[in-house]
């Protein structure tokens, strides 16, 4: 997927971004886990799959703690 | 919520999410922000429960207990064409769900019993890959079958409490319910898992 860069992305735009993008591949891993009944896709699930998307979720509510703390 | 349901789910939050850091500059505007917050926090917290839910359900299915592959000689031995067998009888006479009939015996009915047994699975995993695999016959319980997981079933049927068997002295009973006297291990249904003996056993099969 192409990400057009804009010259006037802000600082917090990239984090959400960024945000954005774990919380896909996050995603993706578990739909991926899914499809497969075994031990390791559980432990895929656990151990990958979710600290992407709690990674995501995290700096995602830290671009927004940012935007609080600057007004 | 079903598989099929749930991996739509996390699909389209998973297009939604690579939307949102494609057109990243759509945040600026108000519905672009309220669109960011769903679908960076709301939709992906719900999904984690769903896929979560999910994985745990199928922890406890036969299917993913006997894919590793010491299980296999386990889930042959609810094969055995015997009745003294106790896990082949309660498997092939439906006393147990088949899809499910590793776990509904092996797991402990207590208030952590299923993180018990997750715990427990996490260990069988780690030895799996990073140390060597005994053989199944050298696999044992980590501690003897308890009847508490036997009376979670039998505690109140009529074939349990007025079998002839189980009335032979009068403390009999009483002493099988507070684990006095071990279902297993006091020599009344003492055949389990045989692995050791599985190639001269006959074998059932079921009619489709």
């Amino acid at each position: 997927m192409s990400t057009p860069e804009s010259p006037q992305l802000r600082p917090l735009e990239k984090r959400v971004r960024f945000a954005a993008v774990l919380v896909g591949a996050g995603l993706l891993l578990q739909v991926a886990t899914l499809l497969k009944i075994h031990p390791l896709a559980f432990m895929a699930f656990l151990m990958v799959g979710c600290p992407l998307i709690a990674a995501g979720i995290g700096l995602y509510l830290y671009s927004l703690a940012g935007i609080r703390h600057r007004i | 919520m079903s598989q099929s349901l749930i991996i739509v789910f996390l699909v389209l939050t998973a297009v939604l999410a690579l939307f949102v850091a494609w057109r990243v500059q759509f945040t600026r505007s108000r519905e672009g922000k309220m669109l960011a917050f769903v679908v960076l926090l709301i939709l992906p917290a719900v999904g984690v429960w769903g896929g979560f839910s999910e994985h745990m359900e199928r922890a406890t299915s036969t299917q993913f207990c006997l894919s590793c592959h010491v299980m296999t000689d386990f889930g042959k031995s609810l094969q055995i064409d015997d009745k003294s067998y106790i896990p082949a009888a309660h498997f092939q006479n439906n006393r147990i769900p088949r899809d499910h009939a590793c776990y509904t015996c092996h797991t402990d009915y207590t208030m952590f019993g299923t993180v018990n047994s997750k715990m427990r699975g996490l260990r069988h995993l780690w030895v799996q890959y990073t140390q060597t695999v005994p053989k199944p016959e050298a696999i044992k319980l980590y501690t003897p079958f308890n009847n508490r997981e036997c009376l979670h079933c039998h505690l109140g049927a009529r074939n349990f409490e007025e079998v002839s068997s189980h009335q032979k002295k009068p403390e009999q009973l009483a002493n099988m319910k507070s684990g006095k006297q071990s279902c297993l291990s006091s020599g009344c249904h003492e055949f389990i898992h045989d692995v050791g003996s599985l190639q001269d056993a006959p074998m059932w099969k079921a009619k489709k």
